[in-house]
């Protein structure tokens, strides 16, 4: 029972989040890419933004005890304790920071950022253009879900090096 | 997990309220699907999405951080090599 009216709540949170994110016109890519290409800064000021917000409610939330969610640990990632930079926490020692999966997540944020903007949209405004219409965008979609399958299918042996 | 049909459905109703749908045909599927498939892919091996990076940064969690850092390398990468392509390509019109 729970579980469907946690997917209810999440249901409502997604259509708030596509409806504004429609009228917005919000992408945490464009926002860099217009701000380098045209200097246009409103999509950057978004961005930005909505990391500010981030920042303040987690801040807030925890500092009031009402986020008991953590962050989901990652498989011997070592300092990934939820908050590190806000909380009273001692900050873990650099050298046990920089492990293999600081590398990957590095270049895999770069090859994130590449393809994103060739594909001309962040993930969020690719499913914002396939509910306006875009058939590129559906077939954007369709390689994004389908690689869900394949990953734990096939794949997700080829990346068991990251975490180890 | 049904927020991204919700974001697909907000942004439905969102594009049919205020008028603004655009269909549009699709040029080149293959390539879409292909980066579709290769974000996803990357999504899994380092927990996120554009979206999901921003919120773990704004989390405060040094790997998130890392990933935001990369991700605008590659985009700043990416618009720039963009842009002398464009330059190119109108210098040899």
């Amino acid at each position: 029972m729970s579980t469907i009216l946690l997917s209810l709540v999440f249901l409502g949170i997604g259509l708030a989040v596509g409806f504004l994110a429609q009228r917005s016109r919000m992408c945490f890519v464009a926002g860099l890419r217009d701000w380098i290409l045209v200097k246009d800064a409103e999509l950057l000021t978004g961005l930005f933004s909505f990391l500010a917000t981030v920042w303040l409610l987690t801040s807030v939330f925890t500092a009031f005890g009402l986020l008991h969610q953590g962050i989901p640990l990652y498989r011997s990632a070592a300092g990934n304790e939820p908050g590190v930079l806000l909380r009273n926490v001692s900050l873990p020692r650099l050298s046990s920071l920089v492990n293999r999966f600081f590398f990957v997540t590095l270049v895999g944020g770069f090859l994130v950022g590449v393809f994103s903007v060739i594909a001309g949209g962040c993930v969020m405004r690719q499913h914002v253009l396939c509910a306006q219409g875009d058939r590129n965008a559906l077939f954007y979609l369709a390689g994004f879900y389908g690689a869900v399958v394949v990953y734990y299918a096939l794949l997700f042996r080829v990346f068991d090096w990251v975490y180890a | 997990m049904l927020t991204s049909p919700g974001v697909l459905i907000g942004a439905f109703i969102a594009a049919r309220v205020y008028g603004e749908s655009r269909p549009r045909k699709a040029d080149r599927p293959l390539l879409l699907a292909g980066l579709g498939f290769f974000v996803m892919t990357i999504g899994i091996v380092i927990f996120g999405c554009p979206t999901r990076i921003v919120l773990r940064a704004g989390y405060g969690e040094i790997y998130g951080i890392v990933a935001l850092a990369g991700m605008f390398a590659g985009i700043g990468a990416a618009t720039l090599l963009m842009r002398l392509r464009w330059a190119g390509g109108n210098g040899r019109q």
